[in-house]
């Protein structure tokens, strides 16, 4: 026997030193039934678990491959597509899984979980061991070619309309949390959705990072394919956009590009304000724009900043973003970023307590990513140490994001930051010069190191050259007041707050 | 007082025949013990290991009235083994102690209390006794014994099974990868009964079971009785007592594959000697060798992962289709090993099939192997 013969094969009694391939001892007792076991473990699971769960996470598994190590249980090895989805599958269902297939196969059943990127289903190459009865072929249960889409979330009914659109069918309206802060934004979409090229025609939504533009555009389109199956919906990010421009461009078919884009009934752009700059670029935007208004098509497109803040666009365009309907997307209040973190730790599938939330919400206050990310912080924490979610797990589990957010948001980085932006000294900081130009600042920075850090009103007034408590007490309310008013203040404080969090 | 005094060797071989089941780690420190009751003229003693309790009986002499203790096997053993031949012991009890004397040596061990002995409680269902030459049950075990499973987590492999079914006593093993099946006549006609027994039962059963033609009574028997949940075995004065396996069995009638197509008869000896040297050059994992059936010509291959080679000829008398497949070559050599036959019949079908061992012109022993793909 050459060497080929003991590279790819494993005897189970030898602590599974390959354990991927099959042994290559063939076995003798017949069990009932075991290429279909998988099929019925699921039918079984099906039943036990909410829709919602079973389909999220483990219909779109491909089969569990069976294998039977020397002398060893049956195992069954089920592939996941990320660490994620395996970490999950294994704290919730893996013992429920391993349970029903035992009892289905009649003898203990062992389930092994790895991490394998799902690619196109195809049947399972010719492995098969000489007599082994139940290789269960990866194919026996396969599910119709998925879509090449974003494994996190993609299942069920792929069409060729659903690959081309680029939609993400997770951000939908019932997925966004309503607030104070994008109530006017969502309000706008939900008409646009119900009556698309009617009115808001275009649709221009701007606020800071991880706010929920991308959600609310992408929910206007789903819930337009929802209602019209065959209405061509685009999502791009601008760069995007700029890359199809110079692509077509290099290949001189413009009559590609505009075909593609004119004959569109939704047209989504991300972050319009990379367009800065791209002349080229903004001269076939400005033909999609008008071929597309013309026929009553609509248009939403999202920017870091209102059109008339935009740099380097063309003023045909900014104007004719002004045209339509331009809405701001405030970063959420307390009560917001609450319902945002019970609703995103419900569909997680955990239960979050209300005073956890309120703690976390107090302590991230920047924009809807980070609170995603501090809750994902604490469930992992919650799930990897076994413990039940509460302040004090919350608080061990976000101290270096509660630390690092004191830390570094000193008074004195609020003072240089402020200073730089109205272009004034740090040392107007704390001097008693009293000209709006610098008091403003001045009390612009005593709002934010109120708003940013944990000092009190004394401690503040002091790193303010001195200033009495009441001092700093009266910018707070001041400003705090005006920026409900004065959307230039808001947006500046927020571009502020943006650079102090880093 | 004087609980027993005798010769040394009836004292040790009365105590070597219970304590083969007297494990060396124990959960219960008095497991390790054998319980010594005088009822009489005699004395019985026990051992268990809460799944097997073995019991046996020998005259003594000493002083009359009931007494139980119990007192460390091993240590026992050990004691009267290193001691030389031909003493007469005797067993005294005082003050909870034991102490054994014999010519000039004297041995005084700690006891534990005879009530605290876990005696097995047996059970109210058993079915008709029957019995078979203990030589018969031996070679039974023997050719089948070595296909149990050690230590599968189908825990109802780890055992043998026995099927008392009319006249035919049946005992059936397999690990999953080979099966061996003996068959004996009985008697008297039985009911059907079926019941697996584990692994260390079979292991000590076989180890005291008496051969043919040792010089004892060749019709020395075994009395076998079962119940639902345990196994009673009466022989050579002892009596054992095992706790079953519970569990399916697998059907082996279903699994033994018959319609092999070709047959061959070879010399046992010669075979199991070519496999005995081939498997030297196999690899520690795999074990395999490959064997190739020629018209006429069996060929035996082996290599390891550092290019050895060994490769074996015997000369057959075979007409069929050339079939080469391999196989784990201690499952070969166990069954060469465990017959006594001059001659083996082998049953081929194709490179990708089992093979049926059997005894030329009999059909109470079946082994199926199955092959290795290399």
């Amino acid at each position: 026997m050459s060497a080929d013969a003991q590279s790819g094969l494993a005897q189970g009694s030898e602590g599974g030193l390959d354990a991927l391939a099959p042994a290559p001892q063939a076995d003798l007792l017949h069990a009932p039934d075991l290429p279909t076991l998988w099929q019925r473990g699921c039918e079984r699971l099906a039943t036990e678990l909410p829709e919602q769960q079973f389909n999220t996470w483990i219909r779109p598994l491909p089969a569990a491959e069976l294998s039977r190590p020397e002398g060893e249980a049956l195992r069954a090895r089920l592939s996941v597509p990320n660490r994620f989805k395996l970490d999950w599958i294994r704290a919730q269902y893996a013992a429920r899984i391993e349970t029903i297939l035992g009892d289905l196969a009649g003898e203990p059943v062992r389930l092994e979980l790895s991490v394998q990127a799902m690619a196109p289903r195809e049947p399972a190459a010719p492995r098969a061991p000489v007599t082994s009865p139940y290789q269960a072929p990866a194919g026996a249960t396969a599910k119709a070619p998925q879509a090449a889409a974003a494994p996190s979330g993609t299942w069920g009914g792929a069409t060729a309309v659903a690959a081309s659109n680029r939609l993400n069918p997770a951000l939908t309206f019932d997925t966004l949390v309503p607030g104070r802060a994008n109530q006017m934004a969502r309000t706008a979409a939900l008409h646009v959705a119900g009556a698309p090229g009617a009115m808001y025609n275009p649709l221009f939504i701007y606020g800071g990072v991880g706010l929920g533009k991308t959600h609310l555009m992408n929910a206007v389109g789903n819930q337009l394919i929802k209602d019209k199956a065959d209405a061509r919906v685009l999502y791009l990010h601008a760069e995007q956009f700029i890359t199809d421009v110079v692509k077509n461009y290099q290949r001189k078919t413009f009559d590609e590009l505009k075909a593609k884009y004119h004959s569109l009934d939704l047209l989504l752009i991300d972050d319009v304000q990379f367009f800065a700059g791209k002349e080229r670029t903004q001269e076939e935007f400005f033909n999609a724009f008008e071929a597309l208004l013309a026929k009553k098509a609509h248009i939403i497109m999202t920017s870091d900043t209102y059109p008339k803040g935009l740099v380097d666009i063309d003023e045909r365009l900014t104007s004719r973003f002004d045209s339509g309907l331009t809405v701001a997307i405030e970063p959420p209040e307390l009560e917001m970023r609450v319902a945002i973190l019970m609703r995103k730790a419900e569909q997680e599938g955990t239960q979050m307590p209300e005073d956890v939330a309120f703690f976390v919400a107090k302590n991230v206050r920047a924009n809807v990513r980070e609170l995603e990310g501090a809750l994902r912080k604490v469930l992992a924490y919650s799930r990897f140490s076994g413990k039940d979610i509460n302040i004090q797990l919350a608080r061990e589990a976000l101290k270096d994001l509660l630390s690092i957010q004191n830390r570094q948001i000193g008074v004195e980085n609020i003072q240089k930051t402020v200073a730089d932006f109205y272009k004034i000294k740090v040392a107007d900081m704390y001097s008693k010069k009293r000209p709006a130009s610098i008091a403003r600042p001045r009390q612009i920075a005593m709002y934010l190191a109120k708003e940013l850090t944990q000092k009190s009103l004394p401690e503040i007034g002091d790193l303010f050259g001195g200033r009495d408590h009441t001092t700093v007490l009266h910018a707070v309310r001041k400003i705090g007041g005006e920026r409900q008013k004065d959307t230039e203040l808001n947006q500046q404080l927020h571009v502020l707050e943006q650079t102090l969090k880093g | 007082m004087i609980v027993l005094k005798g010769p040394q060797e009836q004292l040790l071989s009365a105590l070597q025949a219970v304590a083969g089941i007297v494990e060396r780690r124990h959960t219960l420190p008095i497991l390790a013990n054998v319980l010594l009751r005088r009822e009489g003229d005699e004395v019985e003693f026990i051992s268990s290991d809460l799944e097997i309790q073995v019991r046996t009986r020998a005259t003594f002499a000493g002083d009359a009235g009931p007494f139980a203790t119990t007192v460390g096997a091993r240590k026992l053993i050990d004691i009267l083994k290193s001691l030389p031949g031909d003493q007469v012991c005797s067993l005294s009890s005082a003050q909870n102690k034991l102490t054994l004397q014999a010519g000039k040596s004297r041995f005084t061990l700690q006891t534990l209390p005879a009530e605290d002995f876990p005696l097995v409680q047996e059970s109210g269902d058993f079915g008709p006794a029957f019995s078979v030459p203990q030589a018969t049950l031996k070679a039974l075990i023997t050719q089948v014994h070595f296909a149990m499973a050690v230590h599968d987590i189908r825990f109802y492999l780890n055992g043998i099974l026995f099927v008392a079914e009319g006249k035919t006593l049946t005992l059936v093993a397999t690990d999953g990868h080979r099966l061996a099946l003996a068959e004996a006549t009985l008697d008297v006609d039985m009911p059907k009964q079926e019941v697996i027994l584990p692994r260390k039962t079979v292991l000590e059963l076989q180890r005291l079971l008496k051969d043919s033609g040792k010089g004892n009574d060749d019709q020395a028997g075994i009395e076998m009785r079962f119940s639902s949940n345990q196994a009673r075995f009466s022989f050579s004065g002892m009596e054992f007592v095992t706790k079953l396996v519970e569990g399916k069995f697998p059907d082996y009638n279903r699994v033994i594959p018959k319609g092999h197509k070709y047959k061959l008869v070879l010399g046992r000896a010669p075979l199991l000697s070519a496999l005995n040297r081939a498997a030297i050059l196999t690899s520690e994992k795999f074990k395999a060798v490959r064997l190739t059936f020629f018209e006429n010509l069996l060929t035996i291959a082996a290599s390891n992962a550092e290019q050895e080679e060994a490769k074996e000829e015997i000369e057959i008398d075979y007409a069929g289709d050339k079939i080469e497949t391999g196989f784990n070559v201690n499952y070969l050599t166990d069954v060469l090993a465990n017959m006594p036959q001059e001659m083996v019949g082998l049953d081929l079908h194709d490179s990708a099939s089992s093979m049926l061992f059997s005894l030329p012109e009999r059909s109470d022993f079946k082994y199926v192997v199955m092959p290795m793909r290399i």
